[in-house]
């Protein structure tokens, strides 16, 4: 059979269009998912901004986003309506468009048929319609927030019946949320597809010599998150079929009996708005992991090579990897203690959320292991990857507290909260981005970022965001309830005024810094050093070929693998570290 | 197939090999495309390309995103129900027990006639494939005339809960059927040299029967859970 097939997938391209916008090719699709996550990750970005001000100055005016959006300052100061907007979308277009984005779609694109040695993906047609309808999907969410009443305001959860009923809901509750739904069922879709070609790619097109245990443990986690995509993307599907059937079918899934909005009755009846956070919770647990696990391959693959040694206990971190995966799908109900969920459940939800603490610990373990005794070499890629270790310690220790019933009643709902998920699935899977950007950046586009500015990016960056997710943390000990868009009129909230100050001022300083990574992306694009093959002197088959790789990855070629994927500084071998493609010993 | 299983190099390589060694490398067995390399191993080089050991993999994939899909909606189905006030549900229209029949037929018929492509009776395959597209198409109508039915009788979306998920599941369901009238579409026409080679057309027939089949036992699932299932 091997004799039958085609050298390559498809010929490589000549016109720019076929190259460069519909590609087939793995590489470029990979790099149109970065940069659709790099433009979004700046629109989250400016609206967080936008938000805070709101929480740190209640009463400010601000003449210029006036000018921008007059509905939502009518009357002087930002409404809470526009706060809560702001917030609505700055959480779906980070969950959606960022995370689940640029490390999966992104990186994973690029690397994973490299890492196995393929010559691309295995379906390159749905590969480049995974791309485009999540780029479909995109344009549809950011037209929300230009429709007639603005973006939704029901957050990123959606919680019905708020999201069920309509304009009589508030602004950006007609047409706006029809568009957040509508947006996000053509993301289900191409996520489902990107899921597909994944694994069948990953089971069906390693070279040879790629055992299973051979894969790099990046390899392993976009594995994982691909099949943690296929089994709860469908499901999110479901529940938005219901939703948009009871805003615009007249159905009651989701809205009570009985219910008044605005001094008028809701002519639905009997729905459970529990139903909605079952189904989105089911799908929302793993869409967690579907953000951090990639990073955690990241981490993993950069811990190694930056130690100069193998990873500690591969064959654990793989079952780990995947112990996480399965056990995400068992634990939705601990986002739903205080909903009157039967004790029971939440005892058994709250025990399974806890043994994720198992696995979680096992990988912190031997990342650390993997350190121990190393020969570090400290560059912006590996600080990074020491970044990740730390967000995901601090953010999966705060897990812990929330994972307990009791503990949950206190703290649901407040910023103790926010503080925790911004940790753990928020900037610790950014962490990763950034790790993954400064070390395959050489591989990507064949020139090397500044490593200087990298560093003083990630210092300020990392003081940037302990700074702003810490005190959320005590504010929501003190009891402050999240999505108030003010709490200066609460008598036992007047001390956690000045916390707000305090965050708007690192986040504007935090995102300033930002600049520095922009201009260096840019800068390094067009002027950075020309990159070596093989700069960090990674042992992946990534690194066996040119920077930036030809067309069909491997020049025509069939990689065969003889060596594990971190074999650094083994006793006895000629050279500091073994390429996995190196002959045998 | 010119390739031979690489020696085990290491004590890693020795336990992965183990079993999967027999398994993979039966020449005549195409169940996962006859290939070259093994499942779960690693032994021969990689194909590039759309096999169709992949296709199949990603069909039975696909076909696991739809069952979550009414997976999530049937559990919805169960919990809504379970909180009704509104206890009216739809009397089981007697054209869906037929109807049902008709789209086990079609199933059959695809059986007949794939089974007539292995053995090459070029006229018996399409006949047999027609058959199953009018069955198919008699399904299709049939469901679309019991909704006219139900809403003649004043039974709509809005109606109760069970009238909602009636309408929501026949439809959802009918949506993907149609997405298997397209792809019987497709291998009704191609040309029968293609169904002559293995791995080409076989391979577009063999996903649409997979793809058929699921769609077949999807419905009886639904219509069980619509009519028979109760608290």
């Amino acid at each position: 059979m091997a004799e039958m097939a085609p050298a390559v997938a498809h010929k490589a391209p000549t016109g720019f269009i076929r190259k460069w916008i519909f590609s087939l090719d793995h590489k470029v699709i990979g790099m149109q998912y970065y940069f659709l996550a790099l433009f979004s990750v700046l629109l989250g970005m400016a609206l967080s901004i936008i938000f805070r001000l709101r929480l740190a100055w209640p009463t400010e005016v601000w003449p210029l986003l006036g000018k921008i959006f007059p509905v939502g300052f009518e009357g002087g100061p930002m409404t809470p309506e526009f706060y809560l907007s702001m917030v609505t979308m700055h959480g779906t277009i980070m969950v959606f468009f960022v995370l689940t984005t640029a490390p999966q779609g992104g990186f994973g694109n690029y690397f994973l048929p490299i890492q196995i040695g393929a010559h691309d993906m295995a379906f390159p047609v749905l590969n480049m319609l995974s791309f485009w309808l999540t780029f479909v999907s995109l344009i549809v969410m950011v037209a929300a927030l230009f429709v007639q009443g603005g973006a939704p305001i029901s957050g990123w959860t959606a919680y019905a019946p708020l999201s069920a009923l309509g304009e009589i809901a508030g602004p950006g509750e007609g047409l706006g949320q029809t568009l957040w739904i509508v947006s996000l069922a053509i993301f289900c879709i191409a996520s489902l597809l990107g899921a597909l070609n994944f694994i069948t790619t990953t089971i069906n097109l390693r070279a040879k010599g790629m055992s299973l245990m051979r894969m790099p443990l990046t390899v392993w986690t976009w594995f994982t998150t691909a099949i943690l995509a296929l089994l709860s993307f469908p499901v999110l599907l479901a529940g938005g079929i219901l939703l948009l059937l009871d805003r615009l079918g007249g159905t009651s899934f989701f809205v009570p009996a009985g219910l008044v909005v605005s001094d008028k009755i809701i002519s639905h009846s009997g729905g459970s708005p529990l139903l909605w956070q079952h189904l989105f919770w089911f799908f929302g647990h793993p869409e967690v992991y579907i953000a951090i696990l990639p990073g955690m391959g990241v981490a993993s693959q950069l811990l190694s090579t930056f130690a100069r040694k193998p990873i500690f206990g591969y064959r654990a971190m793989v079952y780990a990897i995947f112990a996480i995966g399965m056990l995400g799908f068992f634990v939705w109900g601990h986002h739903m203690f205080v909903s009157g969920l039967s004790p029971y459940s939440a005892i058994a939800f709250s025990l399974l959320t806890l043994t994720i603490g198992v696995p979680s610990a096992i990988k912190t373990f031997n990342w650390l292991g993997t350190l121990w005794g190393g020969k570090i070499r400290f560059t912006a890629a590996s600080l990074y990857a020491l970044g990740f270790v730390s967000l995901f310690v601090s953010g999966g220790l705060t897990g812990l507290f929330l994972g307990q019933t009791s503990l949950d009643l206190m703290l649901h709902d407040t910023w103790f909260v926010v503080g925790h998920f911004h940790m753990i699935m928020g900037v610790a899977a950014i962490f990763g981005i950034f790790a993954g950007t400064y070390y395959w950046f050489p591989k990507m586009f064949g020139r090397m970022m500044n490593d200087f500015w990298g560093k003083v990016h990630f210092f300020l960056t990392f003081l940037g965001v302990y700074a702003i997710f810490l005190p959320m943390h005590i504010m929501g000990i003190m009891g402050h309830p999240r999505r108030y868009a003010q709490a200066t009129e609460f008598q036992y909230l007047a001390a956690t005024q000045p916390f707000h100050k305090f965050i708007t001022i690192a986040t504007i300083v935090t995102a300033a810094a930002q600049l520095i990574f922009l201009v260096n992306l840019f800068w390094s694009l067009f002027k950075g050093r020309k990159a070596p093959e093989n700069p960090w002197e990674s042992t992946t088959l990534e690194w066996s070929i040119p920077s930036p790789p030809p067309h069909d990855n491997f020049g025509g070629k069939h990689p065969v693998v003889h060596h594990g994927p971190y074999e650094y500084g083994v006793p006895g071998a000629s050279r500091e570290f073994i390429m996995q493609t190196d002959p045998p010993n | 197939m010119s390739t031979s299983i690489a020696p085990p190099e290491n004590e890693t390589d020795l336990k992965l090999h183990d079993g999967s060694v027999g398994r993979g490398h039966n020449q005549g067995d195409d169940r996962w495309g006859g290939g070259d390399s093994d499942r779960w191993g690693h032994v021969g080089p990689s194909r590039y390309g759309s096999s169709s050991q992949s296709n199949r993999l990603a069909m039975w994939l696909c076909m696991a995103s739809i069952t979550m899909l009414f997976a999530g909606l049937s559990s919805a189905y169960v919990f809504r129900l379970g909180i009704s006030q509104n206890v009216f549900s739809i009397p089981m229209p007697r054209a869906l027990i037929w109807n049902t029949l008709i789209l086990l037929g079609s199933s059959f018929s695809l059986e007949i006639s794939r089974k007539h492509q292995r053995e090459s009776h070029q006229a018996a395959f399409r006949g047999w494939l027609m058959v199953t597209t009018l069955l198919g198409l008699t399904f299709l109508f049939v469901q679309l005339s019991i909704w006219r039915q139900l809403a003649s009788q004043g039974i709509y979306l809005t109606t109760s809960p069970h009238s909602s998920f009636f309408f929501l599941l026949t439809g959802v369901h009918g949506m993907h059927f149609l997405g298997g009238m397209l792809a019987l579409g497709y291998v009704l026409v191609r040309p029968w040299h293609h169904y002559t080679t293995k791995n080409s057309g076989g391979t577009a027939l063999d996903l649409t029967a997979m793809y058929w089949h699921f769609m077949a036992a999807l419905w009886v699932y639904l219509f069980l859970l619509l009519f028979f299932w109760r608290y």
